[in-house]
């Protein structure tokens, strides 16, 4: 199928406010057809052009973008001298701008063959006005073919030929057609990100409204009910038999696995050893259904309206930036295309540094300078993620970081030794009681040192209020832990406690 | 006894998300038993070999370290004839903080660095130290011959 039609049917799939911002493919297809009827108007089909150019850019050796006057010019240096075919004419295809006016245009430069004065191509001298060039390009252009000719009868002897010549003559001919063709492309793709912008601005202002709705259902049972939890101190005589309480309307344990299933399918971005990294568009959209599929039992044990209505919104900002991985792939995928498109029905090559803006992004010194045709933001979804990595996710705690590195279990009651470093008490009194005096973490002498004081209350409290059935269980096994290992150290193993004779 | 937590966390992690270069898989009968592939690292006279090694968990883990050895016979100063390993991280220096995995990923660096100044294989280390180009030849020479595929 041809790229313009599979291009329009994928358009047809997305929102119009995204459609309506696509690059103009056919737009861009029939512009280029007029760009090699204005090359054949003045006698340069492709095939010619392709002579002349490969011709310039043996003389040439590079061609390189060069700041004159305000304009990026690719102008020719190095010319290799005495070269027997150095009066040959040189066509050199390149790109002037003027902030962000691109301007395509073909300099040629040749050598008359009888005047004696040094050569030196890299000429940078224009003639002043539009209406000049217009006039004399014509008539130039006629001499351009004549000479062509000429040189041709003259190969043989050519030896000769190459001592006389040595004065240069250089026209500059601005391409109408073509200067259409990045006109359009380069205002859709400055408009692109313009309105890649204001998406983002949107979706980080429905982000932040969001989690505000999303926090206050997830919210610990504390909240709404503040009777049903009583802080645990170090005064408090009570410490010991105090329990985090269960009970409280909310939502946080579903919002939890809501949360958990997300990340856990890795919509946009793996996270795994071997697959790292941002996923093709069918790999996301393959994972974004397999975890709406999950979360659909989910949505019905969510308690509080405000939750349903926000589980919604979650899914639909995720359906959002799926829209928009697809549309960004699209229009890269277009503007290489056209590009490629270009060259190859002109035979006008794109200098590489405007193609290179597709290919990845460009380091960093250069980028503002050689990006002549804006690059499409093509880092948006991935910044979109991120943002609900960093404002909605973390909205409700993850039991993963306030585990007990020893047991994997939630660190509870939480031990904070001198070196900052966090266990729980259970791991914390094995190693006092296998006399290890070294932090786990950071080996500093710390474990020994530690006793009641070294309870970190305040997170105690929020553990029990944030994961209220995580501290409980992990309450128990602690005392069944220490009640087994007490059995044991009075020599009766606990499987063989209780033994009938 | 049941098998802890934090065992049951890593083997779900080392089968779904292995190390590179790094296989371990438990035995079905012994779930603290574990059959474990390691691939010699490029650069080192190990490339291209792929060396497998058992590795259990005590009763004590993590409070104390797994015990760890090769099965693969191999040329290398840290590692003596019955596969024994001299790593500090598996003596003295372990950490309940350390994992199968970072211990795992410790023993393939290992085979990038050898240490002849503290040997477990006195011969091979002295080899190394009197003539690390014809030693790394033999140890290109075992690998090919003990441990491809």
């Amino acid at each position: 199928m041809h790229f313009s039609k599979t291009y329009s049917q994928l358009l047809l799939t997305l929102p119009p406010e995204l459609r309506d911002n696509a690059i103009e493919y056919r737009q861009l297809k029939k512009l280029i057809n007029q760009v090699v009827n204005e090359l054949d108007s003045l006698g340069l089909s492709p095939s010619v052009l392709q002579q002349l150019l490969e011709h310039g850019e043996t003389v040439d050796g590079s061609t390189r973008l060069e700041k004159i006057d305000g304009k990026w010019t690719a102008a020719i240096s190095n010319v290799k001298e005495g070269q027997d075919d150095s009066h040959k004419p040189i066509v050199v295809y390149e790109i002037a701008s003027k902030s962000t006016y691109l301007e395509p245009r073909l300099r040629l430069s040749f050598k008359h063959p009888h005047d004696s004065s040094q050569s030196d191509v890299s000429f940078t001298a224009k003639p002043s006005s539009p209406e000049d060039l217009q006039t004399v390009s014509g008539s130039i252009l006629h001499a351009l073919q004549l000479h062509s000719v000429a040189f041709e009868n003259e190969a043989l002897t050519s030896h000769d030929i190459s001592r006389e010549t040595d004065a240069t003559q250089e026209l500059i001919i601005p391409l109408r057609s073509d200067t259409a063709f990045f006109q359009l492309l380069t205002s859709a793709l400055s408009s692109l990100s313009g309105h890649f912008n204001a998406l983002h601005v949107n979706f980080n202002s429905t982000l932040t409204a969001l989690a505000t709705s999303i926090s206050s259902a997830a919210r610990p049972a504390s909240s709404s009910d503040p009777k049903s939890f009583s802080a645990y101190s170090l005064a408090a005589s009570n410490a010991s038999t105090l329990r985090p309480s269960s009970g409280g309307k909310s939502d946080l344990y579903t919002w939890r696995e809501v949360f958990q299933l997300y990340v856990e399918a890795e919509v946009f971005e793996g996270v795994g050893e071997t697959s790292r990294g941002e996923r093709s568009v069918e790999e996301a959209e393959r994972r974004l259904k397999l975890f709406v599929g999950r979360i659909e039992d989910k949505k019905r044990t969510l308690k509080l309206t405000g939750s349903k209505e926000a589980l919604d919104v979650f899914l639909k900002i995720n359906l959002f930036i799926l829209d928009i991985k697809k549309f960004q792939f699209a229009n890269a995928e277009a503007t290489r295309k056209i590009l490629k498109k270009h060259t190859k029905r002109t035979a006008l090559p794109i200098p590489p540094h405007l193609l290179s803006n597709w290919n990845g992004p460009l380091p960093e010194s250069s980028s503002s300078d050689l990006a002549l045709i804006p690059q499409p933001p093509s880092t948006l979804p991935r910044l979109l993620v991120q943002a609900i990595g960093e404002t909605l996710l973390p909205v409700v705690p993850h039991i993963d970081d306030y585990a007990c590195l020893i047991c994997t279990s939630i660190a509870f009651k939480p031990i904070r030794l001198s070196c900052t470093h966090l266990f729980c008490v259970r791991c914390l009194v094995k190693l006092q009681k296998r006399g290890k005096a070294s932090c786990p973490m950071c080996r500093a002498p710390t474990v020994l040192k530690a006793d009641r004081t070294n309870v970190d209350y305040a997170l105690l409290n929020f553990m029990s209020d944030w994961f209220p059935r995580e501290s409980r269980a992990k309450l128990r096994a602690n005392e069944r832990e220490a009640a087994q290992e007490e059995l044991e150290e009075l020599g009766l193993s606990g499987s063989q406690g209780c033994s009938i004779m | 006894m049941a098998l802890p937590k934090r065992i049951i966390k890593e083997t779900e992690r080392l089968v779904a998300d292995p190390a590179p270069g790094i296989t371990a898989a438990p035995h079905e009968e012994n779930l603290r038993y574990f059959d474990v592939t390691i691939q010699g690292p490029d650069g080192s006279p190990f490339q291209q070999g792929v060396f497998h090694l058992e590795l259990f968990l005590p009763e004590e883990y993590p409070m104390s370290p797994p015990k760890v050895r090769f099965l693969t016979k191999i040329y290398h100063p840290n590692i003596d004839k019955l596969g024994r390993i001299c790593l500090d991280i598996l003596k003295d220096k372990w950490s309940p903080a350390l994992q199968i995995r970072t211990v795992l990923l410790s023993v393939q660096a290992l085979l990038s660095a050898p240490n002849p100044d503290d040997p477990l294989a006195t011969d091979v280390a002295k080899h190394y130290k009197e003539n690390e180009k014809d030693a790394q030849r033999v140890s290109r020479e075992w690998t090919e011959k003990y441990a491809s595929q």
